[in-house]
C-alpha cells in the first residue's frame, strides 16, 4: 500500500512540475503595445478581439449619445494617462453590471454599469479596475493558467491511471482548475486594489470602491433567482473573490488614502436622459427583488422620482404578489405628482382601474395619457378602450 | 453480415427522427397550433422540432433570417421563447392585457438575439369574429441588420395565437408584407 501511495505520489509531483514550466507571468504592456509576432497565441487572442469588437460595432447595440461616451472616455483618459490613445470605448446598452477592457484596447462600458453607479467616483473605480487588467495583461495570462490547468489535468490523470490511481483522476481535475480560479480571483483582488489606487491619483473618493460593491451586494443578496445570488462570488472555482472580501478590502485601503466629498448630482444629470429606457430594462427582466433594491436606493436622492416611481410601479405590477396592484397604483399616484413622470404612468393606472372593474377611473386616465403623449403608439388602441369603458368616442 | 445489417438498420431507424424542412402547399395550412391560415402559394415550412430559440413553426419563403412567419398557439404559462433552465423566461397569462401581450411579444424577441424591440401602430382588429391585436415591430438583429414585423395575437380558449413576422428592413419587409396581411386576415379556428 505504502509502496503505491510512494508511486501515486511521484506522478503527481511529476505532472506538476511539468505543468509549473509553463509560465503564465507576463511583463505589464507598454504604450502603443501589439504583438508582432502573427504566430503567437497573443496574436490570436488580440485577432479574436478585433474581430469581436468589429462585431460589436456592427451590432447596433452601443449607445451613440455624443456628451455620455466623450465623459466616459475622458474618464478612461484620466485614469489611464498614457495608454488612453490605446484605449477604445464603447457604452452597451445591456443591464448587466459590468466593464471590460480587452487586449486590444477594446474598452466596453455597459449601461448596467452606468446606472448603478451613483457617482463619477464609482465609475472611475470601475474603470480603474478593467486598466489594471488591460496594463498587467491579465486577460493573456488568465488564457495561460487555463491551458496549463488543462494540461496538468491530462498529464497528472494520465500518470495517476498509469500509476494505478484512476479513482482519483476527478480530483487532480478539481485540484488543477481550482489552481486557476485562484489565479483568477488573485488577478481580480490585484485589479481592486490597484485600480483604486489609480482612481485616487485621479482625484476621485477611496470610499467608491467598497461602497459600488456595496451597493451591488444589496441587489443580488435580493434577487429572487437563484443563480443570481450565487454571483456574490466565492467558492473553490469561482473566478471572482466573494464580494463581501472584497468590501473588506477595500475599505480597510481606503483608511489610507483621500476620499473628497462625492458629486451625485452631477453624475444623475450625465445619466438622466436615459434613466427610463435602462430601468424599463431591468423592469423587463422580471427579476422584481433585485431591481426594487435598485430603484429605491436611486430614489434616495429625491430626484427624477417620476421616472423611478414609475418603474417602482411597474415592478409591482409584473410582480403580482397580494397587496401589489394596490401599492403599484398608489406608487403611479405619487409618480404622477412629480414633472418628470413619463405618460406611461397614467396608462399603468388605467390599466389598474381598467382591471378592477372602475371603467370611469380607467377612461379618465387612459384619456390623460392621451392627452400628454398626442403621439402615442398605442393611439387607436386605447381610443378603442376608451369607447369599451364609456361607450363614447374621445 | 448480420452485424453489418444490424447496423444500418440502426443507422436508418435514426435517420427518420431527423426532422426538415417541408413544403407548405399553397391554400389552407392547418398550423402546428390549433388554427389554420390560408398561402396563397408555396412556402417552406420549418416544424417547431428544428426551431432551437423559439417554440411553434415558421414559415418561409427566402429562408428564416431573412424572412419568417411564426405560427404558434401559446398556451396559458407558456413561452414563445424554447425554456432554458435557470433562465427566466416571459411567459404568457390567460387574461393578459393588450399591453402585457404585446410586452411578452416585444421582450421574447429581445431573448432570442433582437434588440431594441418596439411596437407601434397597436390597434385592435377583429380576426375570425373574435377581437384581437395588430401592431407593428422594428428592432435589430444582433448582427446590426435592421429588421421589421407585423404581429398578430389573438386570444382563443385559454391559449393565445400568435402570427409573428420578422423580415429584413431593407427590402425583405416589403416584399412580403401584403401577403403576410393576408395570412393573418386568414387566421381560422374552424367549427369551435
Amino acid at each position: 500500500m505504502i509502496r503505491r501511495l510512494m508511486t501515486l505520489g511521484a506522478a503527481a509531483g511529476f505532472a506538476i512540475s511539468l505543468s509549473a514550466c509553463a509560465s503564465t507571468n507576463m511583463e505589464a504592456r507598454v504604450v502603443g503595445d501589439r504583438p508582432m509576432d502573427l504566430s503567437t497565441t497573443e496574436a490570436s487572442l488580440w485577432y479574436q478581439t478585433d474581430q469581436a469588437e468589429e462585431r460589436l460595432r456592427a451590432s447596433g447595440r452601443t449607445v451613440e449619445d455624443p456628451a455620455l461616451n466623450a465623459f466616459v472616455h475622458g474618464l478612461i483618459c484620466e485614469i489611464s494617462g498614457p495608454f488612453c490613445a490605446d484605449l477604445r470605448l464603447y457604452v452597451v446598452d445591456t443591464p448587466d453590471f459590468n466593464a471590460s477592457m480587452a487586449p486590444n484596447g477594446m474598452a466596453v462600458v455597459n449601461t448596467g454599469l452606468l446606472i448603478r453607479a451613483e457617482t463619477v467616483d464609482e465609475l472611475a473605480f470601475v474603470l480603474g479596475h478593467e486598466f489594471v487588467h488591460f496594463e498587467e495583461n491579465h486577460f493573456l495570462e488568465r488564457h495561460a493558467a487555463i491551458r496549463n490547468a488543462n494540461i496538468t489535468s491530462s498529464i497528472l490523470g494520465s500518470a495517476l491511471a498509469a500509476a494505478g490511481g484512476g479513482a482519483f483522476t476527478s480530483l487532480t481535475s478539481l485540484a488543477a482548475y481550482s489552481g486557476a480560479a485562484n489565479f483568477s480571483q488573485d488577478q481580480e483582488s490585484e485589479a481592486d486594489s490597484k485600480g483604486l489606487d489609480y482612481a485616487v491619483a485621479a482625484g476621485y473618493s477611496a470610499t467608491a470602491g467598497a461602497e459600488i460593491w456595496s451597493h451591488f451586494l444589496a441587489e443580488l443578496s435580493a434577487s429572487d433567482l437563484d443563480a443570481v445570488r450565487n454571483r456574490r462570488g466565492g467558492g473553490i472555482l469561482g473566478t471572482h473573490p466573494h464580494i463581501e472580501r472584497r468590501i473588506e478590502d477595500l475599505t480597510a485601503q481606503a483608511e489610507t488614502l483621500p476620499s473628497p466629498e462625492q458629486d451625485q448630482a452631477s453624475y444623475r444629470a450625465l445619466i438622466r436622459p436615459h434613466l427610463h429606457t435602462w430601468l424599463a430594462d431591468h423592469v423587463v427582466r422580471q427579476d422584481h427583488g433585485a431591481t426594487l433594491v435598485l430603484i429605491d436606493r436611486l430614489s434616495e436622492q429625491g430626484t427624477d422620482l417620476g421616472v423611478l416611481l414609475n418603474a417602482r410601479g411597474r415592478v409591482l405590477v409584473l410582480r403580482g404578489d397580494e397587496g401589489d396592484t394596490e401599492e403599484a397604483l398608489e406608487t403611479f399616484q405619487t409618480a404622477a405628482t412629480h414633472d418628470d413622470a413619463p405618460a406611461d404612468v397614467w396608462r399603468s393606472m388605467a390599466e389598474i382601474h381598467r382591471q378592477a372593474g372602475r371603467h370611469a377611473d380607467a377612461a379618465a386616465a387612459f384619456q390623460s395619457y392621451l392627452d400628454r403623449a398626442p403621439d402615442a403608439r398605442d393611439r387607436a388602441l386605447i381610443e378603442s378602450l376608451i369607447i369599451d369603458l364609456t361607450g363614447t368616442s374621445s | 453480415m448480420k452485424q453489418y445489417l444490424a447496423l444500418a438498420l440502426a443507422a436508418i431507424s435514426v435517420s427518420a427522427c431527423a426532422v426538415v424542412p417541408q413544403t407548405a402547399p399553397a391554400g389552407i395550412l392547418e398550423t402546428e397550433g390549433d388554427f389554420s391560415v390560408t398561402l396563397e402559394r408555396d412556402w417552406s415550412r420549418w416544424p417547431s422540432q428544428i426551431n432551437a430559440d423559439t417554440t411553434g413553426e415558421f414559415i418561409t419563403q427566402d429562408g428564416v433570417l431573412l424572412n419568417r412567419v411564426h405560427l404558434v398557439s401559446i398556451p396559458d404559462e407558456g413561452s414563445l421563447v424554447r425554456p432554458r433552465r435557470g433562465v427566466e423566461m416571459p411567459i404568457y397569462s390567460e387574461g393578459a392585457s393588450e399591453f402585457e401581450v404585446i410586452e411578452f411579444v416585444t421582450s421574447s424577441l429581445e431573448m432570442i438575439g433582437y434588440h431594441d424591440v418596439e411596437a407601434a401602430d397597436i390597434r385592435p382588429v377583429d380576426l375570425d369574429d373574435q377581437r384581437g391585436l395588430r401592431f407593428a415591430l422594428t428592432g435589430v438583429w444582433q448582427n446590426g441588420l435592421r429588421v421589421r414585423g407585423d404581429v398578430a395575437t389573438l386570444p382563443h380558449d385559454d391559449q393565445l395565437d400568435v402570427v409573428l413576422f420578422m423580415a429584413p428592413e431593407l427590402h425583405y419587409y416589403d416584399a412580403l408584407s401584403a401577403e403576410v396581411d393576408g395570412i393573418i386576415a386568414s387566421i381560422n379556428h374552424g367549427a369551435d
